[in-house]
């Protein structure tokens, strides 16, 4: 089996690293593991630990931002598929660093279960910038930025990550017999993988730490760090894939055909419509927009509603065109509707109700108390169509008594509709008066 | 501009979102990572739905740098891929948008922007993100913007973001705003062209690959993913053609210079605008997004007053929109530039192409500009 790591011109870490022992092992574990060197992608991360790009010159390399290893690989996997049978595989080089900034890309590779291997070289401290400590750092352990020791305990990524469901977690010492062999066993899996690797930085750890190969022995024996394979579950399924090789569905439903002698309309006509969430208010205007459009009208619909999308106002500002619909905001418009108080408020805060803007015609509950300068017609929309129905009801009313388009227009828009909604719409379609069956030679407005 | 054609017309109400998402698939999208933020969530839902029936894989990400580097990930392997956010989650991308930009990674971002800055107002419209995501780069290197006006754009231009980032090898921009993004509106997509899909460059398979090798300063390199049987060389580092990592190398500069000629040589193939100059116009009204529908409809009512205004609405931002410029300045003496944002943002970057004119702004914030206040502007 060929050697992957290339170690003509030696390594290039400083004498007495881990790094080239966990190189080293994760050169056996690649080739252990039995994949295609073209289906290996070695992913690494900033610091010391990105170097080891150039020592697998026959390899995908891919050196990524600080702490996004994990994120980069995590896309790659999903988006490579197989060649062959062989899925992508690949590697995440990453130090303790990388593992605290990019934590949740571990927890979220962990919890996708994608078949990414994660080799974290876990020397306790940042190496390249200096020494400092990180989120793995053991407590009262010094740094050069804890001077009286590292105040945090460390993260225990195995236990983070098994909270995760995270498929495969084990850790070994670099070097130690058994690294090389838990790498393969993670690399195989068919998911994701976590190896930590304790190691000693001999610049920062042991300089200034006073870290020595028997104080990182110590560390993982007994009664310190659990060792070896901490978490082993059945793979699970990824993203859902489908449809491949199969011609692609329609981008688009069937849509409407417009007939466009239905409608004289000679400029555009707006209609606000304004009531409580869960009324079917933005429902009842979307119903005249596409009736609109079924009589060759332009339309757009603006909504809104609070943030808590189930409760307060909602309100739907309607525009119907004879031409494509150029500005979509409300510039005094021909109808609007309250049929709930919580609606009324949002008609008088867009100044609907009185004054410059006032919409010319104004309908609402018989129930509401409009304010006394506002020219308000009141009907028992709530009574005559239940509150559920009441903007429907009302926006059919209005509109229909605009003459903004042929009725027939609303049976192709009911027709648009889920069948299991249309009966209902078609019951107050008649409670409003409104037929639908011919046309009745209706005057146009504008 | 009567709104159905007399053949195969199929009208759809529709909103922008979900053009956008429809745009992406007719564009052979086959990846997208997303996180929910108003006002894109739509597109995130709608591509988890649609695209596994396409073929593609949709993945939900734990916060918008995991969105990105998944989705810039997918593409080193080959994807065309999509990630879409509003203000808030394009800030955190940025170190992302600049790993794509460095090792010529193509990705489509959506950005759809909402009033800021912080959290601002979530369904609150906006076009204040416009010089943050042209100028994400260290080094001010540049990434192409487009900007949909109505549902219609939603669609094509997101077709034409994926023909940019596949001809470019470099992040794009669709810049769009809640009101775009959210209005419902019909269009009739009987009359949608069909989109080409255009292929990134491939590595030859029988020569020796060098990653980001380029003959002159323009080139685009040749693509190889990740997987495949060239060998890959990546990295966000500055690095030569072979990616190997060398700070200030005479090699490694030139790579750098590169990153902004390969733009900067295409640029005027880039710019998309819609433009109208009626006889004896001499203003030029100029805006894009949201706001050009208000120009439309201003400039509508100045004709029926026997005021004609010529229109430009501009659906390419950056690169700056020099030849369009060219084309629609003869004969103008005033231009006004209308954007909603406090002080006109883009209007700052259109100022040194206007020389010679005169330049007004109508600009505000915390609703849509309206016809009238355009009107006002141009008028007084």
């Amino acid at each position: 089996m060929t050697a992957y790591l290339d170690t003509t011109n030696g390594q290039p870490y400083c004498k007495g690293c881990g790094h080239p022992h966990v190189l080293d092992a994760l050169d056996h574990a690649l080739q252990a593991a039995g994949v295609p060197p073209h289906r290996i992608a070695l992913v690494t991360d900033i610091g010391c630990v990105g170097l080891a790009d150039a020592q697998f010159p026959t390899l995908h390399t891919v050196h990524s931002l600080h702490g996004r290893a994990a994120a980069l690989a995590t896309g790659m996997q999903l988006a490579a598929g197989t060649d062959g049978d062989e899925p992508l595989k690949p590697v995440v080089l990453v130090g303790d660093g990388g593992s605290t900034i990019g934590l949740l890309h571990l927890v979220h590779a962990a919890q996708l279960d994608v078949d990414v291997t994660v080799l974290v070289h876990n020397n306790l401290i940042y190496g390249m910038t200096g020494g400092q400590h990180s989120g793995l750092t053991p407590h009262g352990f010094r740094t050069t930025t804890t001077p009286d020791g590292c105040l945090t305990p460390p993260l225990d990524l195995g236990r983070v990550l098994a909270g995760a469901g995270c498929g495969y977690f084990a850790r070994a010492r670099a070097p130690s017999n058994e690294l090389g062999e838990l790498l393969a066993e993670g690399i195989r899996r068919p998911g994701f993988a976590c190896v930590e690797a304790l190691e000693l930085c001999p610049t920062f750890a042991a300089r200034i730490g006073g870290m020595t190969g028997k104080g990182l022995r110590e560390m993982t024996s007994e009664g310190g760090l659990a060792m070896g394979v901490l978490e082993r579950r059945e793979p699970r399924a990824g993203p859902v894939r489908r449809g491949n090789g199969d011609p692609a569905p329609a981008l688009f439903g069937a849509g409407i055909a417009p007939e466009p002698t239905w409608s004289r309309l000679q400029r555009p006509v707006q209609l606000v419509v304004a009531g409580r969430a869960g009324e079917r208010v933005q429902s009842a205007a979307k119903l005249a927009a596409v009736a609109g459009a079924a009589a060759g009208l332009g339309a757009t619909l603006r909504t809104d509603n609070p943030v808590t999308q189930g409760r307060g106002f909602s309100v739907a500002e309607l525009t119907l065109s004879p031409e494509a619909v150029r500005y979509t905001g409300l510039d005094r418009p021909d109808i609007a509707i309250a049929t709930a108080p919580e609606g009324l408020a949002q008609l008088a805060q867009r100044g609907l109700l009185a004054g410059p803007l006032a919409a010319h015609r104004i309908v609402c509950d018989e129930s509401l108390e409009p304010p006394a300068e506002a020219h308000v017609e009141r009907a028992p929309l709530r009574k005559r169509h239940g509150g559920a129905a009441a903007a429907l009801g009302a926006v059919l009313e209005a509109v229909d008594a605009a003459g903004w388009f042929d009725p027939r227009a609303w049976e192709v828009a009911i027709q648009a509709r889920p069948e299991a909604q249309r009966a209902s719409v078609r019951r107050t379609l008649a409670k409003a008066g409104v037929s639908v069956r011919a046309a009745r030679g209706r005057r146009s407005c504008g | 501009m009567p709104v159905t054609s007399p053949k195969a017309s199929r009208v759809v109400l529709t909103a922008g979102n979900a053009m956008i998402a429809r745009g992406a698939l007719a564009a052979g999208c086959n990846f997208f990572s997303g996180y929910p933020i108003t006002p894109a969530s739509e597109i995130y839902a709608e591509l988890m739905r649609a695209l596994p029936d396409h073929g593609g894989v949709a993945v939900g990400a734990p916060d918008e740098i995991s969105a990105l580097s998944y989705a810039v990930g997918a593409s080193l392997a080959g994807a065309r891929s999509m990630t879409a956010t509003s203000g808030p989650g394009w800030a955190l991308m940025i170190e992302t948008v600049q790993y794509a930009l460095m090792t010529e990674t193509p990705v489509v971002i959506v950005v759809s922007q909402r009033l800021g800055p912080a959290t601002g107002g979530a369904t609150q419209g906006a076009q204040g993100d416009v010089l943050l995501v042209a100028h994400a780069t260290s080094g001010g290197y540049p990434i192409p913007v487009l900007s949909p006006v109505d549902a219609r754009d939603c669609f094509e231009l997101t077709v034409e973001a994926f023909r940019q980032a596949e001809l470019l090898r470099t992040p794009v921009v669709l810049l769009t705003d809640k009101e775009t993004s959210k209005t419902l509106e019909t269009v009739d997509v009987g009359t949608l062209e069909a989109a080409t899909v255009m292929p990134r460059r491939p590595a030859a398979t029988d020569a020796a690959f060098v990653p980001y090798e380029i003959e002159t300063l323009e080139d685009v390199p040749a693509f190889a993913p990740v997987g495949g049987r060239h060998k890959v060389t990546a990295t966000g580092s500055a690095h030569d053609a072979d990616g190997r990592l060398k700070k200030n190398d005479p090699s490694t500069l030139r790579q750098l210079r590169h990153l902004a000629a390969k733009v900067e040589a295409r640029a005027e193939d880039l710019e998309c605008a819609r433009r109208d100059h009626p006889p004896g116009a001499r203003t030029l009204l100029v805006s894009y997004g949201i706001t050009a529908r208000a120009c439309r409809q201003a400039a509508t009512e100045l004709q029926a007053d026997g005021h004609p205004v010529a229109l430009l609405e501009l659906l390419s931002l950056f690169p700056l929109p020099r030849r369009t410029l060219r084309e629609a300045l003869p004969g103008i003496e005033r231009v006004v530039v209308a954007e909603e944002n406090a002080d006109g943002l883009y209007a700052r970057e259109l100022k040194p192409l206007l020389d010679g004119v005169e330049v007004r702004q109508v600009n505000g914030i915390g609703a849509m500009l309206t016809p009238a206040q355009i009107r006002e502007v141009v008028s007084a």
